[in-house]
């Protein structure tokens, strides 16, 4: 009799679970399965898929050899996100501990940094498109009013050319970082912040009367206790930087001289330009094996040292 | 109960089915556009497609303005959903891709019967052309010739434009004016584009792969000495745009700001400087693109393609035709500033006819110009050949070396399709 209440009880959560469960598979795990098998396919999307076996990676493999383009994209991305991920985490940390100072108007500075967050990422790439322009943009400007400023004040001719940014292949990728750290600052800010706000603040209050520095403070009670934030940080960092492509897309479309492709707009570039499916498929189970790889070494060291004070 | 639903369902179905009925007594045609701003859309809704219409009672011309950025998405999803439209505009490099994929129609057919064939710009046909089979009519043209100064041309000491590689360099060189690292007045206005680089190879007597599509011809020495040339003029003879002149990534062209001598640039060169100086418009002259072994225009053409997929092709047809009658032609293309790609089109175009400027467009195209070699996997070769071009300008690899790298690419690229069709 128990058992079969039980039985009941599962059917009914399954039946709950239904419609989640449904559109999980219908728009997450067929699609993935169907990429999967395309991976070993040439397929054009007007003609049926043509079964080619490991061809696919084994092109990208050559590739990787001959430091091709995807090998370029690899190692963009990887620029890309080292170039992002310590810098914007460091600053984020920052910006919290000045927000949660106890500042006047806290919300103000919480809704500011938050705001590019929410604004559409190639709104925000078309408006950095006009700070970098070469001719009319913000940074040229101040750029040669700088310039002009030394000048007068040293005597000496100082001029600093304006740049190209974008249109420059060794400018154009810290250009794309530089944006992305000040767009995603406001996330992480508010993911420490809220982090900051969970840390009792008798343990403060108990090291202030110990004399502890402010710094002994940040070391010993601030940061181990932010570990879960930086974790969190972290991964979604890793896993967003991999998948960089929207600002790519908008801005410079991979360069100049491919120097800002990655690896989702090769797979972008691959299926919808170049009409390679598959290729573009087999890129992407590349991509998803990076992030695993990635995310497993994350947990592993992020797993134990929890710190707990009572 | 069930009998009722039954019964409901039935007559519900059979309504629908009627109301289809209904609908397929009126012939509908899907019409694509790519090339258009809101003149275009009033000439096309507002006049051309009503007298259309007006001429084929019971058929409607449904057209859609489809942006660039979506037009290859677009097309794509459409006929892998068996919805493609009856006619749409493509671009001048796509016929290879579409006539491989099955995505147009071969007009061979119809060519028959219609006649107008030698009115069209040779260089704009064979836009249309893939393995001998026609598959679109040309809409619009834009041939790319020298533009120059003549004021400061004749300043720097010559009375003629330059014919020859080694002309442009000294003439780019003796008006190029700069202070300290800054360009005040650039030579010769010249992107790193592959366009560019086709143009320099054309005239060297080089080609990007066999006349079979089998061999990439990149690592042959004309195209390794157009290669050269063209970094010459960038990283040698310092005579290209730099940072903070307008165009280099801005949005005002170098040329029509007055920051440019000479450009290698089609009819919207002119447009340009119409909008931007127009007391500039007595100084700019054109002539052919300087040669080397010989002269060749390059010609861009958009054209009008039919989808094999139509269960209207002789309207379709017929459409197409009635949008190339050279009235219409005319209008179309003074709506966008091309030049149009058939003779009598450009007699009856006004526009044309009062700029002498446009008219020498014409004479170059009709006599050097070339349009882009016709192979399905264009977009990748282009897009290659752009990276090969940086890298030899951006000074990452020597001309010779980019050429060869993207060489032994293309022919891997090539083969790849060639052992399929082998295969088959």
């Amino acid at each position: 009799m128990a058992s079969s209440a039980a039985t009941r009880e599962e059917r009914t959560a399954y039946l709950f679970l239904a419609p989640g469960l449904a559109l999980f598979a219908l728009f997450v795990l067929i699609p993935v399965g169907a990429a999967f098998y395309l991976s070993f396919c040439r397929y054009d999307i007007i003609h049926s898929p043509n079964w080619i076996g490991l061809a696919n990676y084994q092109r990208i493999g050559r590739d990787i050899a001959s430091h091709g383009v995807f090998f370029l994209s690899l190692r963009n991305t990887a620029q890309y996100a080292i170039g992002t991920i310590p810098v914007g985490m460091a600053l984020a940390l920052g910006l919290a501990l000045l927000v949660n100072a106890g500042l006047r108007g806290v919300s103000i500075y919480r809704t500011t940094y938050y705001l590019p967050v929410v604004t559409s990422l190639v709104a925000i790439s078309m408006v950095w498109m006009w700070i970098y322009d070469p001719t009319y943009g913000l940074l040229n400007y101040a750029l040669a009013l700088v310039s002009r400023a030394a000048s007068a004040a040293t005597g000496h001719r100082l001029l600093i050319s304006p740049q190209t940014w974008l249109a420059n292949p060794t400018q154009a990728m810290p250009a794309i970082i530089a944006m992305s750290i000040w767009r995603g600052l406001g996330y992480n800010m508010v993911i420490y912040l809220a982090g900051l706000q969970g840390i009792p603040e008798h343990l403060h209050e108990a090291a202030l009367i110990d004399g502890a520095t402010r710094w002994q403070q940040f070391r010993a009670i601030t940061w181990p206790l932010l570990k879960p934030a930086t974790a969190f940080i972290f991964v979604i960092s890793v896993i967003g930087a991999s998948q960089v492509f929207a600002q790519v897309y908008v801005m410079t479309n991979g360069g100049p001289n491919n120097a800002t492709t990655t690896i989702v707009h090769q797979i972008f570039q691959n299926a919808f330009s170049f009409m390679k499916m598959g290729y573009a498929s087999a890129m992407a189970f590349v991509l998803f094996a990076i992030i695993f790889v990635l995310s497993l070494i994350n947990l592993r060291l992020m797993r134990g040292g929890e710190v707990e004070y009572v | 109960m069930r009998r009722w639903l039954c019964l409901l369902l039935a007559a519900a179905l059979a309504a629908g089915l009627s109301g289809c009925g209904h609908r397929s007594s009126r012939v509908e045609v899907e019409f694509w556009l790519a090339d258009f701003n809101q003149q275009t859309r009033d000439l096309i809704d507002k006049q051309l497609i009503p007298r259309f219409e007006a001429a084929h009672p019971g058929v409607k011309v449904n057209t859609q303005y489809i942006s660039w950025t979506h037009l290859d998405e677009k097309l794509t999803i459409s006929f892998a959903g068996g919805v493609a439209p009856d006619v749409f505009q493509v671009g001048a490099e796509y016929v290879g891709g579409l006539a491989y994929r099955g995505m147009a129609q071969s007009l061979d057919q119809y060519l028959h019967r219609w006649g107008a064939k030698d009115d069209f710009f040779p260089a704009s046909w064979d836009t249309c052309v893939y393995q001998d089979h026609v598959y679109g009519l040309p809409y619009l043209s834009a041939p790319r010739v020298l533009l120059y100064r003549k004021d400061l041309l004749r300043a720097a000491g010559f009375d003629r434009p330059p014919e020859t590689w080694e002309e442009l360099a000294a003439a780019a060189q003796r008006m190029t004016v700069r202070d300290g690292p800054v360009t005040e007045m650039a030579g010769m206005n010249l992107p790193v584009s592959w366009q560019i680089f086709v143009e320099f190879l054309w005239e060297n007597g080089g080609q990007i792969f066999s006349q079979d599509g089998r061999r990439s011809q990149l690592n042959r020495p004309e195209a390794v000495e157009a290669l050269q040339f063209y970094v010459d003029l960038y990283n040698k003879y310092r005579v290209c745009p730099t940072a903070g002149m307008p165009q280099v990534g801005g949005s005002v062209p170098v040329f029509a700001s007055k920051k440019a001598a000479m450009e290698i640039m089609n009819q919207f060169g002119i447009y340009n400087v119409n909008k931007y100086a127009p007391e500039l418009l007595p100084l700019v002259a054109i002539a052919p693109t300087p040669k080397r072994k010989q002269r060749v225009i390059s010609v861009y053409t958009d054209w009008l393609a039919m989808s094999p997929q139509s269960k209207h092709k002789d309207l379709s047809w017929e459409l197409m035709t009635f949008l190339m009658e050279p009235d219409n032609l005319a209008a179309y293309n003074a709506t966008l500033f091309f030049i149009p790609p058939r003779r009598s089109a450009v007699k009856a175009a006004k526009f044309m006819q009062r700029n002498p400027q446009l008219q020498e467009f014409v004479n170059l195209m009709e006599r050097y110009g070339r349009s882009l070699p016709a192979i399905p996997e264009w977009f990748e070769i282009r897009t290659g050949l752009q990276s090969a071009i940086s890298a030899a300008i951006y000074g990452t690899k020597t001309p010779a070396q980019a050429l060869e790298d993207y060489s032994r690419e293309l022919d891997a690229l090539l083969a790849e399709r060639t052992q399929q069709t082998d295969g088959k």
